[in-house]
């Protein structure tokens, strides 16, 4: 499996739009930093120009973050899946296979993030006033609390990757499952007790309140994160075992 | 070289819904074979291939790769198989190179020699940097082939391996595939239309059709099914032609340049044909059945069109 990673990564590495796209992220966090930095320059009584609204409107975005990772997942595994069956006729077992590639596609991930995550900071903390002191620990904790959110989505994507090959099919497939729920639990919250508590547990809900940390305890997002990401591992590992080349 | 069996499949059947891709398929394939799996679009090669590399399930039936049938046993087994199935199936922003350099990490081979042998091999060294999406089709099918013998297999499979490629290209891959064969010992189970292409390689010939083995040949059996003329080689093709017309007038013949004579017929007579030549006085130098066109029995015994 090892090798397979080792593969993964030397292709993953080469492919230009992974870094297209973090550019493209970069250069609108920066926009925001810079239009924030300018008004809070030429404009006395605006408010904004702090660390801390740079970094509560960066969480608001989580939900817009989290349905752009159908694109970032999209990337990184290619819409090459034909290409596996040379791997298959190798001898690799498909649970490999598909491990191998979630592993190296969630490292990909981890590694973007850290680093959108550090120019945030960085233009955050260079350019923009710091008027609270724990403006970028409350920052660091959020994001933390996203993470198994964010790891839950790279996971379904690829569960659903397992068994349709085009990538808009796989995203409309993935925004379903995560926001259809979502809001039809929001409709019946006020008539059922159960539909407020998966309401307020489910994914999106924390996508959506990410920048509120009072909302919800730090724990909760991790739990709802993991049961997510095992039980889509475990279903796209049962369609990919299937998958015939 | 003592042959042992290296591939052996039994009752081997694959479905698609109610449809039957294969059937009761019994195969062994021999190391040293030069085996030809010949048929029809549809007959079930290229699923037959998929079955043997997992790349599609058997829906019945037993698959075994040097004498292991077990899952690790056969996973084991197809690292020592190059295979190359339908269209070859590449990354299309990388080059030639950085293709091959991601399967050569995937399969753990140490070095890059393995790399630039095999582009050597298939003739696309020149072209090693440029992108895959740029290639003509036989650039991608001697892609394809090179990264079957990237991990020098002992078993090669090829599903039409010279699709596409120019006259030049199918004599180079010909000359690759016998060289592999007789001086590496590398097995070979190989499918093409072209089956005068076959003909000049295969030492066994697999008809297939509808999903079912209807006859297994090896080359000398095949050519004893087909032979129909005897070719002489004699000192004086004159003389020699005057002797057949006054003591063979029912055999019809033509006169060859490099003074031989084929005979259409005469196949139970060569023994006769010798000596009365020899008492005549002309001297022979070779008498032989000939025949064996692989085109003739297939379409006698398959049917369907005549392939150039």
């Amino acid at each position: 499996m090892l090798n397979l990673m080792k593969s993964e990564q030397y292709r993953f590495i080469r492919t230009k739009n992974y870094y297209f796209y973090g550019l493209l992220c970069a250069v609108l966090m920066a926009a925001a930093a810079v239009t924030l930095n300018v008004f809070h320059h030429s404009d006395p009584g605006f408010t904004y120009g702090n660390e801390r609204f740079f970094y509560r409107n960066v969480l608001a975005m989580m939900p817009v973050v989290f349905a752009l990772l159908t694109i970032f997942t999209g990337i990184l595994m290619g819409d090459h899946k034909y290409v596996l069956k040379n791997t298959v006729a190798y001898g690799f077992s498909r649970r490999s296979i598909y491990t191998a590639k979630l592993l190296v596609t969630l490292a990909g991930f981890l590694l973007f993030a850290l680093v959108l995550v550090g120019i945030s900071v960085l233009l955050g903390s260079k350019l923009l006033l710091r008027s609270y002191e724990y403006a970028l620990t409350e920052y660091c904790q959020m994001l933390l609390g996203m993470l198994p959110i964010m790891i839950a989505g790279v996971t379904t994507y690829f569960c659903i990757n397992a068994v349709m090959n085009k990538n808009a099919q796989i995203s409309t497939v993935f925004l379903l499952i995560y926001f259809l729920p979502y809001m039809i639990l929001g409709a019946l919250k006020g008539r059922y007790v159960w539909a407020a508590w998966l309401h307020s547990h489910s994914p999106a809900y924390y996508l959506f309140n990410a920048y509120d940390v009072a909302s919800y305890p730090a724990w909760e997002p991790w739990i709802t994160g993991m049961v997510y990401t095992v039980f889509f591992y475990v279903l796209g590992l049962y369609l990919f075992r299937k998958e015939e080349f | 070289m003592m042959m042992h069996c290296i591939l052996e499949i039994k009752a081997l059947n694959k479905t698609y819904q109610e449809a039957y891709a294969l059937r009761d398929i019994n195969l062994q394939i021999e190391s040293g074979d030069i085996a030809a799996l010949i048929g029809k679009n549809g007959a079930g090669k290229t699923t037959l291939f998929k079955c043997i590399t997992e790349q599609v399930f058997p829906s019945a039936g037993t698959i075994s790769l040097y004498g292991r049938q077990d899952d690790a046993g056969l996973r084991k087994g197809r690292r020592s198989v190059g295979a190359m199935i339908e269209e070859p199936a590449f990354f299309p922003d990388f080059t030639a190179r950085q293709n091959l350099e991601y399967f050569r990490q995937q399969r753990g081979l140490a070095g890059k020699d393995s790399i630039e042998q095999a582009l050597k091999d298939v003739n696309l060294l020149h072209a090693a940097n440029k992108k895959f999406k740029a290639f003509s089709l036989g650039m991608k099918q001697r892609l394809g082939l090179a990264l079957a013998l990237m991990t020098r297999p002992e078993l090669l499979i090829l599903d039409e391996p010279t699709n596409g490629l120019d006259p030049e290209g199918k004599a180079e891959i010909r000359q690759l595939l016998q060289t592999l064969n007789e001086e590496k010992k590398v097995t070979i189970l190989i499918s093409s239309h072209v089956l005068s292409e076959l003909q000049s390689v295969a030492t066994r010939y697999i008809f297939m059709d509808q999903g079912k083995i209807v006859e297994q040949l090896t080359a000398e059996e095949l050519l004893q099914k087909t032979r129909r003329n005897v070719e002489i080689v004699v000192d004086d093709s004159g003389k020699a032609s005057t002797v057949l017309e006054k003591h063979f007038p029912g055999i019809p013949y033509r006169i060859l340049p490099g003074h031989r004579i084929l005979l259409s017929g005469g196949m139970d007579k060569t023994d006769q044909l010798n000596r009365v030549l020899h008492a005549q006085g002309v001297s022979v130098f070779s008498i032989a059945a000939t025949g064996g066109d692989l085109e003739e029995y297939y379409l006698g015994l398959l049917g369907g069109e005549r392939h150039a």
